[in-house]
């Protein structure tokens, strides 16, 4: 399928250090987990967590021919869909909290007036602007986060795909989701 | 506000002491900080702020069934006992582990006894996640808990707090059992192939366990956790699925030998022995053990995790054996080293590889596993909720490729088939669930309509060779999911995964499967993929019922007999196609009604037409079709009180689909019940205004009442609706001859016998409308003409109101003989 070609391709590319790779894989790797993302939303009727790892891996064998790529490959396509994972779930939370808001309702299922979910897209969006802040003094731990959390990424694949230490990783996972929990619970 | 005006520096700064804080044991951090900090207040409160926030983000991670609920959520609460969660009352703690604590709690409402999760609280849980979190919660606790795995319900209080409650038997540890002494053969195969199963589930769901042990109470057992260890993991090597398989192994043998196969004084030694030593095998110690067993734990403890089992379905498929006493057969392959490498990748796929990948432990962290007991005893009492009806909707196809939609079918297909097996539950029939397929109703909703009591939803992905099936029940009132799994396998094996499911969901609703659906007998074959295929399009095909589907059905179903000769179904489906064909009058029968008989023939392999049917109402008492041609066949026995009892069971099972909506109509027309008759054609069309052979079934029973002229209004809706079916024309010929509009019947005839120069025209069509207008030479002409054509409808001489005209004159009887029918 010409499709997986080209993203495996491009994966290669980007390994070998063609920075042009990257913006040509981005928009691939975001349209694809919109789609897919787009699809479980409407499915489920929205609302509540995607299985983001699901989805993340759904596009990763839709999209790469995983014959032809090694653990590096893997590891920058979980880190990039992670970051496009973050973007699609916090437009998603926004849209629904300005929907509800807006009055749309007819757009909202049955299952999305549970009372908690909105106080719960407030939560995702407060995740998001912590994450801002955070990246802003520390862009490791960030995207330390964007992997582990919004990719679903083990420690390994994390570390693979941000060339750090596993144990930095783990250390910086601790100390992001503190530094979160904190900034979000109690700040 | 504090951490939003950091600046890089002062946050590096702040970094560095808090990881060392991190790296310092909780007792002496207090100190650490007042070394490290020096007179930077501000620095040693910031750091002391964030280790409180890292530990309750720590505890609350590690309870809370998503990562983002977890990164959210407020810190775990333990629960006071006699407090109450929702309905149930905590009564004392009955296991507590690394990840949680479950309760033994009384639920007020019923008085009975449950084991009870109670979950932080989370914010906001949707219904979703609920469910999902069920699902990932099943996986593992199947695994920990081989028998309280009957989830009743999971709710959430008013403030918040989900809880799950499950079944609680009464029971001692298995640690405890293996301190009493080694434990018989049959009943550590037993447990062995509970947790096999139960891994299998956590497998199948991307979970590792590593923790795979007789018990997981923590408390000055360290040695114990290690004891249980792969030597990849003991070596910090990466750990996969066969990780798992050998921790079982370890349980296996101490089951059976009342004693670990590694020991060591210390940690060290204790993997040392791990990594070196071949442990006596466990057959020394106990008195006989068949050899297979020992084959088996033997296999599970090789120090190479290629040379164990490479899954544990593969495992469970030996345990199985073993339990059934026949013998094993993974276990007995050669070793891997003359063994074609790679043989699983080709088999299994991709999926197979990412089973293989560890997962994070984060995952286990989404699951509340409680530590502690480990039940085996026979539940106390507790019967599940009552299912006595399901219906299965039509699964997802996550494959994204449209040209995969027959094989999805087909599973689902597959699925109702080996369900309706089970017995004593009804399965809707597969046509009555399509209009479901793209539906915005809810659960409740369709099991209102179906009038079942339970649904089962799923998803199919194929890639290549490869097919993941995922399944979950949900029962509809109150809507909650009891069960799910998932299971990846071959695409040959389809059966053999809708025969698992089928066992699952028996033993899930806790009742005794027949005993094919326990031994997996006779669907859950391999069967070759491409004939499959083959199968599941033929099937996609014969369901549109139409010139072009059924020819193409025809064609596919051949096809899967040409690729494996053995492959009953497709058979059975053949017979059906054909059968089909010449009903709708597509094909000249002459020609294929002996191979209709044969086929069906070989596809049950026995003669006799109730017999046969009765015995496929046994196998699957669900199976629709089975009780409609039952009906037939005794129909034309004349036996109508059986006929219309099986027509009305059969309809039950199938709604929605006209064919068995008419159903008890035509019977009513032989046991001339026309009154009856009318009213079931008349509601029958309610719902079905387009199917012509409604109108044509309304026209037979009103002439069965002499109501001829409402006879001629509803075969002239037959004849438009039908494109001028020869079937309709007979009957609106007849009508109009009976009703005194003979040249209208003429006219009729004059068509039939003109298109049946250049087609096929049923002769007993042409035959009735003679014997209306009382030209009996004619209309016997026509008849033998039909006899020596094997025209279908001559099954029906006997009965059909169309052919009382000729009763009276000598040939009928000598006809009927003919036929076979006893006058």
């Amino acid at each position: 399928m010409a499709v997986t070609d080209d993203t495996t391709q491009l994966l290669q590319a980007l390994r070998r250090g063609d920075s042009g790779a990257l913006d040509r894989l981005t928009p691939r790797v975001y349209d694809e987990l919109h789609r897919i993302a787009h699809r479980e939303l409407t499915r489920r009727g929205g609302g509540e967590t995607l299985r983001t790892t699901a989805l993340v891996h759904e596009a990763y064998v839709k999209l790469v021919d995983q014959t032809r790529v090694d653990v590096e490959d893997r590891a920058h396509f979980l880190a990039l869909a992670a970051k496009a994972m973050r973007h699609i779930l916090i437009d998603y939370a926004r849209k629904q909290r300005s929907q509800k808001r807006g009055g749309d309702w007819r757009k909202i299922s049955l299952r999305d007036a549970d009372p908690t979910s909105g106080e719960r897209l407030e939560e995702v969006i407060a995740l998001d602007e912590a994450l801002d802040r955070l990246e802003r003094f520390d862009k490791r731990l960030c995207e330390v986060v964007e992997c582990r959390f919004f990719g679903g990424m083990t420690v390994e694949e994390t570390s693979d795909a941000l060339a750090i230490a596993p144990r930095t990783v783990d250390r910086a996972w601790q100390k992001a989701k503190a530094w979160l929990y904190r900034e979000i619970h109690e700040a | 506000m504090r951490p939003s005006g950091l600046d890089p520096e002062r946050w590096r700064q702040i970094d560095d002491v808090l990881d060392a804080a991190l790296e310092t044991p909780p007792d002496d951090r207090a100190a650490f900080l007042e070394r490290a900090c020096g007179d930077d207040d501000d620095l040693r409160s910031e750091v002391e702020s964030l280790l409180v926030a890292h530990r309750r983000a720590e505890q609350s991670f590690e309870r809370s069934p998503s990562p983002l609920g977890a990164m959210l959520a407020t810190p775990f609460e333990v629960l006071p006992e006699n407090r109450l969660v929702g309905p149930f009352r905590l009564l004392r703690e009955i296991g507590r582990g690394g990840m949680g604590v479950v309760y033994l709690a009384e639920d007020t409402r019923l008085g009975r006894y449950v084991a009870l999760k109670a979950l932080p609280p989370y914010l906001g849980v949707g219904p979703e996640a609920k469910q999902r979190f069920a699902a990932e919660a099943r996986a593992v606790s199947a695994l920990d808990h081989p028998n309280i795995a009957t989830l009743y319900e999971i709710d959430e209080t008013e403030a918040g707090q989900l809880y799950m409650a499950f079944a609680y038997y009464e029971g001692e540890t298995l640690d405890a059992r293996i301190a009493r002494g080694p434990l018989p053969v049959d009943e550590a195969a037993g447990i062995a192939t509970r947790i096999a199963a139960g891994l299998a589930a956590a497998h199948a769901g991307g979970i590792i366990h590593r923790d795979v042990k007789p018990s997981n109470v923590r408390e000055g057992v360290r040695l114990g956790t290690v004891a249980y260890m792969s030597p990849e993991q003991a070596s910090g090597a990466p750990v996969d699925v066969r990780s798992d398989l050998w921790s079982l192994g370890v349980v296996m043998y101490e089951m059976l030998n009342g004693e670990r196969p590694f020991r060591g004084d210390d940690h060290s030694s204790l993997i040392q022995s791990i990594l070196q030593t071949d442990p006596e095998p466990p057959a020394m110690r106990g008195s006989e053990l068949p050899e297979a067993v020992e084959r088996v734990v033997g296999k599970l403890l090789s120090k190479e995790p290629d040379d164990r089992y490479p899954s544990a379905e593969d495992l469970l498929l030996d345990l199985r054996a073993i339990g059934a006493g026949e013998s094993p057969s993974v276990a007995f392959e050669p070793p891997p080293a003359s063994r074609a490498r790679g043989r699983i990748v080709r088999d299994k796929g991709w999926i197979r590889r990412w089973i293989r990948r560890p997962v994070p432990a984060v995952l286990l962290g989404l699951v509340l596993v409680a530590g502690g007991t480990w039940l085996f005893s026979k539940p106390s009492g507790t019967a599940g909720p009552s299912i006595e009806r399901l219906a299965v909707l039509p699964l997802d196809n996550l494959t994204g490729d449209p040209g995969q939609q027959p094989f999805v079918d087909g599973v689902h297909e597959a699925l109702i088939g080996e369900l309706g097996k089970i017995g004593t539950i009804d399965v809707i029939s597969r046509t009555s669930t399509l209009r479901y397929r793209e539906t915005q109703m809810s659960i409740p909703e369709i099991a209102d309509e179906l009038d079942v009591d339970a649904l089962i939803e799923g998803s199919v992905l194929r890639e290549g060779d490869s097919v993941a099936i995922s399944t979950q029940l949900v029962v509809a009132s109150p809507e909650r999911q009891l069960w799910a799994g998932s299971y990846h396998r071959g695409a040959g094996r389809v059966f053999e995964i809708a025969g698992d499911v089928a066992r699952a969901i028996a033993s899930e609703i806790q009742i005794a499967p027949t005993p094919e659906v326990q031994r997996g007998l006779p669907t859950a074959r391999a069967v070759d993929p491409e004939a499959y295929d083959a199968f599941t399009l033929g099937q996609f095909n014969l369901e549109r019922r139409s010139r072009e589907g059924l020819g193409l059905a025809l064609k596919y179903f051949q096809r899967a007999i040409e690729i494996d000769s053995s492959f009953a179904p497709a058979y059975a489906a053949l017979a059906e196609a054909y059968g089909s064909a010449v009903f709708f009058g597509l094909r000249r029968p002459a020609s294929d009604i002996p191979r209709v008989r044969a086929l069906a023939q070989k596809a049950v392999a026995i003669d006799g037409a109730e017999e046969s049917l009765r015995r496929a109402i046994a196998l699957n008492p669900s199976y629709a079709p089975a009780h409609l041609h039952l009906s037939e066949v005794l129909s034309v026995k004349g036996r109508y009180g059986d006929a219309l009892e099986s027509v009305k069971r059969g309809s039950e099972l199938e709604r929605f689909v006209p064919f068995s909506a008419f159903r008890p109509a035509v019977v009513l027309n032989y046991a001339r019940d026309f009154d009856g008759a009318i009213e079931q054609a008349r509601s029958g069309l309610e719902f079905f205004t387009d199917f012509w052979q409604g109108h044509w079934l309304l026209c037979l029973s009103l002439s069965g009442e002499g109501l001829y002229g409402e006879a001629v209004a509803a075969c002239e809706e037959a004849v438009g609706r039908s494109g001028r079916t020869p079937l309709a024309l007979g009957a609106l010929g007849f009508a109009f001859a009976l009703d005194g509009r003979r040249q209208e019947a003429k006219r009729v005839v004059g068509e039939l016998e003109e298109r049946a120069e250049s087609q096929y025209v049923g002769a007993s069509s042409v035959a009735m409308v003679y014997g209306a207008l009382g030209d009996n030479d004619r209309a016997f002409e026509w008849l033998d003409r039909a006899y020596l054509e094997r025209d279908v409808q001559l099954v029906h001489l006997a009965d059909y109101v169309f052919f009382d005209p000729l009763r009276s004159d000598p040939r009928f009887d000598d006809l009927l003989q003919k036929v076979g029918i006893e006058p």
